[in-house]
Order: structure tokens, then C-alpha cells, then sequence
């Protein structure tokens, strides 16, 4: 299943064994939260769903791209899941650097969570 | 000159300073005319620079002997703008002696005086300095209440949330013998969510620069809470651990769903210690000599504010001892990560360049802040999608 927002941003999810991968192509931005909240939404995934957020195909994000994250990471735990982001390089590894949400969105340790998060 | 008595200069600049606050502009620049004829010379006439530091715009009804000033004059290339540029006294000698004095108001530039005597004598230059002075003074405590004196500085309307963000802004250059910090924001009329604040105590300057998420009017209301959150916590007598909790609380609670990134600093003005908290924000860069010392103040940040309890809260705070001549530059991404209409960046780099060229030229913090705005604007053809903002602080200790 994919789906392209108005800004360009490309979501594609895949969901398999408990996690549900969600792939990003374009820029992230404050115009993708719809579309992001949409897709994890339409993916149907059980409670307690691990969603990895997939930005090896993001080349540009800003501020407003972290926030949009952060809506997803706040979805994923009212779900009783979790989230985290894979594949960031370049820019956007700089902003997720600076924003100080590194740590936050780093995958948890195998059979656990991290410890300061409820 | 006329040999005026310093009791006569005495007694004109009190009937200015008396005169001065009770009625608008165009009554100022009479009063102001008045008192220069009063003090033996031709005439003088007040400008003041517009929102955007581009032009230099006299105060309605001002005239001299020859005529009208009505036309405003260009900052970047006219001696008027090369007084207020470098806040030095310009003159010129064409028939008359003419001179241009920068208007300060504390320590912010906010226009320029043209005197014209029949000669620059030392003494003529001082009276001049005087009435200067005197004028700022007159100036600055109408643009609180005077709509005439703040439409004479527009160029066009602002936005809602604009004229909140500057409502709530302080002074743009403040400073001591120690110490001298200048901010700046751009777009000025469309400004929304990008503040900062300065402020003194004898032994502290005190730095924030924060930008809240969006460009609509909620996000001015983040920044304006997240300033009057930092000062309520800071005038308290707070901590910078403090400042950030009360200001991470605060705004969670009045603007929820919305985040802000944030630096809050103290500089110590006797030791040079800068101590700092990083919300999320870019780094701040420290200018050394003519260049930009490459990630000396970047650390790992905290998260930035107003996400609410579900995030775990820090205020790790950070030190640095800076060097006497010392700047820091604190900014928000929009002035290095906005594209341009052609999709390219303004970048790091970009901005090192312009910092470290202004520096090596021996220009001041405020025009350094002044022209790297321009130059973002100019860069992005006037279109900024996000708003840029800066703070550049100097610490100049035994200067």
C-alpha cells in the first residue's frame, strides 16, 4: 500500500511478525502528520505493535518533520507499541541530532523498554 | 558659531526634553528645529530608520531652510546611512557644514539627526551630540504610545501574530563596558513563531533564543509564552534548570500539540563562563577571532519544550569559558536550513562565511546582525517560508 501527499512525501507500510515498517520517500514536513497518522491507522497492526519508521529514502527534513514523528511516536504508544527510526543519514540525521529525539527514537533493547519512558 | 552661552544651550535643551514627550512626530521635529535655531544653528532634522533597517525616513513635517525633507534615504549608500551603519558622526562641507549623528536609544540605533551650522566647530559638534542625545531620548518614549511615530517605520501592514512577536521583544542591542548583545528577526512583518530575549543583571547577561513550531498566530503565542515564562522564572530569581521546567509546564498546558526548540544561556560577565541548556535547537557557534570555532559548543540537547509528561524531561545545562572579544551566535534554522526558491540552502557554511568576513572588517554586532539578515532575505528573493532569527552577544571585558 502507498500513498503520496501533497508535499511529496511517499508512505509505504508493510507490516509482518509484530512490526509494522513504514517507509518514507521525499521530505517530511508538517504537512505529512495526516498522512503518516493515516497510513499507520489503515495498516490495521494488534496492540502492541513495534512501527520502525523507515527514512533511508527521506533527503530533507526539518523541525516540523520531528514533530510529525513525534505524533507518530505518541500513536504508536497509545497503542501500546512503540517506535523508532531506522536508515536516517545525512541532513536528516543532523536534525534528528539536534532536536535531542535521537535517543528517543533509537529501536528498544530486544524484550524491553527503555528505562526514564513510561 | 554664536557663541552661545552654556546656559542659554542649558535652557533650550530643557524646553526640548519638557516639550518633547506631550505631543506627536511632527511636533518633535518642530521642537526639535526649534532648539537647534535655539542653539545657534541652521536647522536639524530627524530621521528614523524603518522595521527593516533599509531606509532612514524623515519625521513628517520635516524641514530646513531650503525646503521639505520628505524623501527617505537609503541605509546602505548615503552618508546619512554610513552615521547610522557605523553609529559614528559623519560630516560633509558643501557651502554649510553638515552633520550626520546617530540616534541612539540605550544602546540600539533608531535613526539618524541632520544638523546643519555655519561652521563645525568642536563646540557646534558637541551641542549637536547633545541634542542628539536628547532627541533619542524623545523619540524612544513616543514610539510606547505614538501609532503615527510606529506607521512612519512600516513599509506595509503586519500580521497578527507579528505584532505580538514584537510586542513581547526587548530592546535589539543592549549592553555594559563588558558585554554587548544585538537579536534580529526576519520576515519583520510575518514574523511568528521566532523570539528571543536579552537582559542584564550586573554580573549576567542573560541570552534566550526559542522558535515555536508553525507560522500562524499559535505560534506566536508559544514564543510569547515560552519569553514571559523565561522572565517570570528568571526575574524570580530561577535557575536555568528552573527556567526550562517552568517554561516546558507552561507551555504544555496553554499551547498543547505544539513543540518549541529553545536555547537559554547565562554568561558570567567577570569570568566569561557561558552556561547554556539546548532544547532541541541548532547549536550556538562561537566566533573566535575572525573565524567560527567548528562544534565548540555543540553537545548533545535535551528534547525540546512543550511536548508534555509523556516525555522524559532533562535540563542537562552545558559550560564553556569564552576568551575576552569572544562572540556567540545563537540562531534558529531558518536562517541556514530555508531553501531558496531554487531549492538550495543557505547552509552552515553560508553563514561562517558572512560572520567570519563581517568580523574580520571590524564591524559591530548589531550591523553584523543587520546585514546577514538582508542578506538571507536577498538570498531567498524576499520569500522566506520560515522565520529567521539571531543573537549575537560579544564579550568585550576591561573594553
Amino acid at each position: 500500500m502507498g500513498t503520496d501527499d501533497a508535499a511529496g512525501l511517499g508512505i509505504q507500510v508493510a507490516y509482518a511478525a509484530g512490526t509494522l515498517t513504514v517507509t518514507l520517500t521525499g521530505e517530511v514536513d508538517l504537512d505529512s502528520v495526516a498522512g503518516l497518522h493515516q497510513a499507520m491507522e489503515e495498516a490495521h497492526a494488534p496492540w502492541g505493535t513495534r512501527v520502525v519508521i523507515d527514512l533511508s529514502g527521506v533527503a530533507f527534513m526539518d523541525s516540523a518533520g520531528i514533530h510529525a514523528l513525534l505524533t507518530c511516536y505518541e500513536l504508536a504508544q497509545d497503542r501500546g507499541g512503540s517506535l523508532s527510526v531506522t536508515g536516517a543519514h545525512g541532513v536528516v540525521e543532523r536534525v534528528l541530532h539536534l532536536s535531542g529525539t535521537l535517543t528517543l527514537f533509537r529501536p528498544p533493547p530486544p524484550g524491553g523498554t527503555r528505562p526514564g519512558l513510561n | 558659531m554664536t557663541g552661545m552661552e552654556d546656559s542659554a544651550f542649558a535652557a533650550a535643551v530643557k524646553r526640548l526634553l519638557d516639550q518633547g514627550p506631550a505631543g506627536g512626530p511632527e511636533q518633535l521635529a518642530d521642537l526639535v528645529r526649534r532648539t537647534a535655531q535655539a542653539m545657534g544653528l541652521n536647522s536639524a532634522v530627524v530621521f528614523l530608520a524603518d522595521l527593516q533597517q533599509r531606509d532612514l525616513v524623515p519625521l513628517p513635517g520635516s524641514r530646513d531652510n531650503d525646503g521639505m525633507w520628505s524623501r527617505p534615504l537609503g541605509i546602505e549608500d548615503t552618508l546619512a546611512g554610513r552615521a547610522y551603519r557605523t553609529t559614528a558622526t559623519q560630516s560633509s562641507q558643501d557651502g554649510p557644514a553638515v552633520l550626520w549623528l546617530p540616534l541612539v536609544d540605550g544602546r540600539t540605533r533608531i535613526g539618524v539627526m541632520r544638523a546643519e551650522a555655519d561652521e563645525a566647530t568642536a563646540e557646534v559638534v558637541d551641542w549637536c551630540r547633545a541634542l542628539a542625545s536628547a532627541t533619542a531620548l524623545l523619540v524612544a518614549s513616543q514610539a510606547t504610545h505614538s501609532d503615527e511615530l510606529i506607521r512612519l517605520t512600516r513599509s506595509r501592514p503586519m500580521r497578527v501574530a507579528a505584532e505580538m512577536v514584537w510586542a513581547f521583544l526587548p530592546p535589539t542591542t543592549i549592553g555594559n563596558g563588558r558585554v554587548t548583545s544585538t537579536g534580529l528577526l526576519e520576515p519583520a512583518y510575518q514574523v511568528a513563531g521566532d523570539a528571543f530575549d536579552h537582559a542584564l543583571t550586573s554580573d549576567t547577561l542573560h541570552l534566550t533564543l526559542v522558535d515555536a513550531m508553525g507560522h500562524d498566530l499559535a505560534s506566536g503565542q508559544s514564543s510569547a509564552v515560552a519569553l514571559a515564562g523565561c522572565r517570570a522564572t528568571r526575574r524570580a530569581g530561577g535557575s536555568l534548570a528552573e527556567i526550562v521546567t517552568d517554561v516546558d509546564k507552561e507551555l504544555a498546558e496553554w499551547v498543547p500539540g505544539r513543540m518549541l526548540t529553545g536555547i537559554f544561556a547565562d554568561l558570567d560577565l567577570a569570568t566569561g563562563t557561558l552556561e547554556w541548556i539546548n532544547c532541541g535547537h541548532p547549536p550556538p557557534l562561537l566566533l573566535r577571532g575572525h573565524h567560527i570555532v567548528s562544534g565548540a559548543l555543540e553537545r548533545t540537547p535535551v528534547l525540546p519544550l512543550g511536548l508534555g509528561p509523556r516525555y522524559p524531561r532533562e535540563h542537562t545545562s552545558h559550560r564553556f569559558a569564552l576568551r575576552p572579544g569572544d562572540r556567540i551566535l545563537l540562531h534558529t534554522d531558518g536562517l541556514t536550513e530555508a531553501r531558496s526558491p531554487a531549492g538550495e540552502i543557505f547552509g552552515d557554511q553560508r553563514l561562517a562565511d558572512f560572520v567570519t568576513r563581517a568580523a574580520s572588517s571590524g564591524e559591530s554586532a548589531q550591523e553584523t546582525a543587520r546585514r546577514l539578515l538582508h542578506a538571507i532575505l536577498d538570498y531567498h528573493q524576499h520569500q522566506l517560508r520560515d522565520d529567521a532569527a539571531l543573537l549575537i552577544a560579544e564579550w568585550h571585558p576591561g573594553s
